[in-house]
């Protein structure tokens, strides 16, 4: 369905523009514009997406803290790097210009997937979490629709207990708490997980993004 | 829908539309269903030589509007020669009374209320949803067409002569004479499947008469399949002789799109080492201001901007940028913002953004850099109510940048031109090349020129003798437009200086010269006052012009005319956006042209207006007076990803002379509102995208 849409609004921009197949120039900055071949390739659906690195490639290519994501609505993986600090948010960055935004482990914001998630209110998740304590919240998370509104996810959370248990991944090893989270929003029903370390730092997390992201995976690679 | 939205309450709404374009889950008949808010479809529909074209607005959650372009293959009209006859027409429906657990949905609604009339029908309507509403009855009466089965009393008689010369609403007929009762029944096997019945109350006379359709009974059947919200289709048995089928396709410029854009993400804000702030050691140093000038360039660059301009104080900084690439400018604000906190030396506490029309300041947001480094991942509310806009004239002592001008494009491409469901043909349409540059020596200076070359095309065919002719009409300023389309020489289309500047507080102007438009050439003026955060404006536009010869070189025809209006524009704060012109028209006439819009905070416009001169109908001609109904496409809702391109289709009534205006390029209205607090707090939420 989202699809077809976006294949009948893609079409429609096809008309309204008439022709893409132009000549430009000028002596100021250059404008990436859509042209023919990117809406035909569009329209015929042919995926741009590479291979993506292994691992161990992946980590050998920085010094800085990496994040391996998988977004469950998309079959996407991507590596990210720590690109910026800003107090306790993290921004980690692909290297196709998407990045997502760390609070303590925490995914709180993304930029570029798309259906992009604009800001979270979660603290009191996050303390709960983090605390490896059992409790009911409130999260909230912000979207823009099409036409730039901001709407709210508004949901009630229950965080539990779920065991102990190793986590292993690229350079990180570490016992870690389960932490569930489970929410009611809107009817929707959300199952987010993640796992701390001893020191409250969430190494794994898999949270709800949006209905065409799904939820995202992200493993701490390298700290 | 991809992101969770507020739920609305669901007063009898679908997607789906029938025979007559606008939403039914019945086939001929009305309904007091109404589709979802902001949609827009177009249906096709098609029974025994009757194409109908129709597209359908839902204006608001109770008001639907809809534009219909008819073709009828062997209607005999008196004065009339082709053998498909074309017919346009208006529907408007208001669902009065909305449904609850008692009472029906109840609609009055007015077909073809405009023009010639032939599906000229007035109906008052209800309909209830059973078995959660899967089940849906209706029952309604209609005058009119509506009335012409089995009627069962008269309310007066129903006139049927034509109203000044046709264009006008035809409230003389409206609820006049026979009134018959039609019916329905419609149930959603499943969500997509829905059959339906109905008693119709459309006898088809004229039809019958001239023996395109046969109808043996008043009842229609109906299957229909709903592939998605966007795309379904019918099958319809009429009056137990005839097949019809549906095609239609829709969009909602509310909800369709890619929510918040797939563009890549912004650089995040680099937050200032602690205790830097203090150290003032920079402003001293010319090479490091130089390296802050040369890194902001650079990275504004990157993000597809300009820096035109440069004030660095010890603790604020005004930058004045070029954006070409963002159409929400609460985005691009955004962004330069977050490039200045990577960028600016630490004791820098306040950024003025400045935004230009063609190198004229028109706009600027004040931020504190310490709101950045704390709200970056707020809520985008946050932030907007730490920003403080002004208009243009805010001034640090910028400085261009050596480089800024002059500055030059051009573009080569092919063009279409079109004409959309004249009366006489679906489409017109002009293929050629077009090429286009322009030219910008210093700040607020503009040439502009842009040669095309048609190929080919209908666009210059000369229509057919007006069925009204008109009396004592205006001079030709429009209805000759063919003529303009004749040649395959190359056309100069336009070649102007312009001229752009803040003139006060708050006042904007704009002075062009040259040959203004395909058809005019002269010089325009134009001021207008627009507060940052004010839902009104003010402008005023005077022109001298000169019809332009018919090959569109340098050469001017003997018709001169002094043109121009008093324009007020108010934005309703409700999605709803209006604009009244007063003022004298092209042929000398003068007038007021009203114009109403909804309009979409990612650049969707769907609207319509009207004018009416001093030149009576009779002059004016065919329609009366000079109307239509238009629509803006943002490129970057199609697309996802930024882009300052749209399109735009007017479907408007025959050219003709009178209540016609100047197309003059760059109006200021609406190149400075965008910039403004009142546009940018619309989608602020993009600040932070």
């Amino acid at each position: 369905m989202m699809t077809l849409s976006r294949t009948f609004s893609r079409l429609a921009a096809v008309v309204a523009l008439g022709a893409l197949a132009a000549c430009t120039g000028s002596n100021g900055v250059e404008q990436q514009r859509a042209g023919l071949g990117d809406i035909t390739s569009i329209l015929l659906n042919r995926s741009t997406a590479t291979a993506a690195p292994s691992v161990e490639s992946a980590l050998a290519r920085t010094e800085l803290p990496v994040n391996q994501l998988r977004l469950t609505g998309r079959d996407v993986t991507a590596f990210v790097i720590r690109i910026e600090q800003n107090g306790p948010y993290l921004t980690y960055a692909s290297g196709d210009q998407r990045t997502v935004i760390y609070k303590n482990g925490m995914i709180v914001g993304t930029r570029g997937l798309g259906e992009d998630l604009m800001s979270s209110t979660a603290d009191r998740s996050l303390a709960l979490v983090r605390g490896r304590k059992n409790g009911t919240v409130q999260r909230i998370q912000r979207y823009l629709t099409p036409d730039n509104r901001t709407v709210e996810l508004v949901a009630t959370c229950e965080i539990a207990y779920g065991g102990e248990e190793a986590y292993s991944a690229g350079l990180v090893k570490t016992p870690v708490t389960r932490m569930t989270e489970s929410c009611v929003a809107e009817g929707l029903a959300i199952e987010n997980a993640y796992l701390v370390d001893r020191r409250g730092e969430i190494v794994f997390a898999r949270q709800y993004l949006s209905p065409g992201n799904g939820y995202v995976m992200s493993y701490s690679l390298r700290r | 829908m991809a992101i969770p939205a507020a739920v609305t309450a669901q007063n009898l709404e679908t997607p789906n539309t029938a025979m007559y374009g606008t939403p039914s889950n019945l086939i001929d008949m009305p309904t007091a269903e109404t589709a979802p808010d902001a949609q827009l479809s177009t249906t096709v529909s098609h029974v025994a030589g009757t194409t109908k074209n129709t597209l359908s607005f839902q204006i608001t959650p109770r008001i639907t509007g809809a534009f219909r372009y008819s073709a009828i293959d062997g209607l005999i009209v008196p004065g009339y020669t082709n053998s498909t006859y074309y017919d346009r027409s208006f529907d408007i429906s208001y669902q009065i009374l909305t449904e609850n657990s008692w009472r029906p949905a109840i609609s009055i609604g007015l077909r073809d209320f405009i023009g010639t009339g032939l599906y000229s029908s007035e109906y008052i309507v209800a309909t209830k949803g059973f078995a959660q509403d899967r089940l849906r009855l209706t029952a309604g009466v209609g005058w009119g067409r509506l009335g012409t089965y089995n009627s069962f009393a008269d309310v007066g008689t129903r006139p049927n002569t034509l109203l000044g010369t046709g264009g006008v609403p035809t409230y003389d007929r409206w609820f006049r004479g026979p009134v018959a009762g039609f019916g329905g029944i419609s149930f959603a096997v499943t969500d997509k499947l829905t059959v339906k019945a109905e008693y119709s109350s459309d006898a088809y006379v004229e039809e019958v008469g001239d023996g395109i359709l046969q109808r043996k009974n008043p009842y229609n059947f109906g299957i229909d399949y709903r592939h998605s919200d966007y795309l379904g289709f019918g099958l319809y048995s009429l009056g137990g002789s005839e097949y019809g089928a549906v095609l239609r396709f829709a969009l909602n410029p509310k909800n369709t799109g890619v929510p918040g854009g797939s563009e890549t993400a912004p650089v995040p804000v680099a937050l200032r080492p602690t205790a830097s702030a203090r150290d003032l050691g920079w402003t001293t140093s010319p090479a490091e201001r130089q390296s802050v000038q040369e890194e902001t360039a650079a990275a504004l660059a990157r993000e597809g901007m300009e820096l035109e301009g440069l004030a660095l104080q010890a603790n604020a900084a005004q930058v004045v940028i070029r954006n070409g690439r963002f159409d929400i400018e609460s985005q691009a604000v955004g962004r330069t913002a977050r490039v200045l906190t990577r960028t600016m030396p630490p004791s820098v506490e306040t950024f003025v953004i400045t935004q230009v029309v063609e190198g004229t300041p028109v706009s600027s947001v004040t931020l504190k850099r310490s709101d950045l480094e704390r709200l970056e991942n707020a809520p985008a509310a946050a932030i907007l109510d730490r920003a403080e806009f002004s208009d243009g004239r805010r001034d640090l002592g910028v400085e261009r940048l050596a480089d800024a001008y002059p500055r030059y494009s051009w573009s080569f491409a092919p063009y279409a031109q079109f004409s959309f469901f004249d009366p006489d043909n679906p489409l017109r349409a002009d293929l050629g090349l077009r090429l286009k540059g322009s030219y910008s020596f210093a700040p607020g200076w503009v040439l502009d020129g842009s040669i095309t070359n048609r190929i080919g095309g209908t666009l210059s065919r000369t229509l057919r003798p007006p069925r009204v002719v008109p009396v004592d009409p205006p001079p030709v300023v429009r209805s000759d437009t063919p003529l303009y389309n004749q040649t395959r020489e190359p056309r100069l289309e336009k070649l102007t200086l312009s001229k752009y500047a803040q003139l006060g507080p708050d006042l904007y102007g704009r002075m062009t010269v040259g040959y203004l438009e395909p058809i005019f050439a002269g010089v325009s003026g134009e001021v207008l006052w627009k507060q940052t955060g004010s839902r009104l404006a003010l402008g005023i536009e005077a022109n001298y012009v000169a019809k332009r010869d018919y090959d569109q070189l340098f050469g001017v025809q003997d018709y001169r005319v002094a043109t121009g209006h008093i324009s007020a524009y108010y934005d309703f704060g409700n999605g709803f956006h209006g604009q009244l012109d007063v003022g004298r028209y092209l042929a000398g006439d003068w007038g007021a042209t009203v114009a109403l819009d909804r309009e979409f905070a990612n650049g969707w416009r769907i609207g319509a207006y009207a004018t009416k001169t001093d030149v009576s109908a009779a002059s004016f001609g065919e329609g009366s007076f000079d109307k239509g109904i238009r629509i803006t496409l943002p490129i970057s809702w199609a697309l996802g990803t930024p882009d300052q391109r749209k399109g735009e289709i007017v479907l408007k009534s025959l050219s003709r002379d009178g209540g016609a205006k100047l197309n003059v390029d760059g109006r200021l209205y609406d190149r400075v509102r965008g910039t403004h607090r009142s546009d940018m707090a619309k989608s602020w939420g993009k600040f932070w995208r």
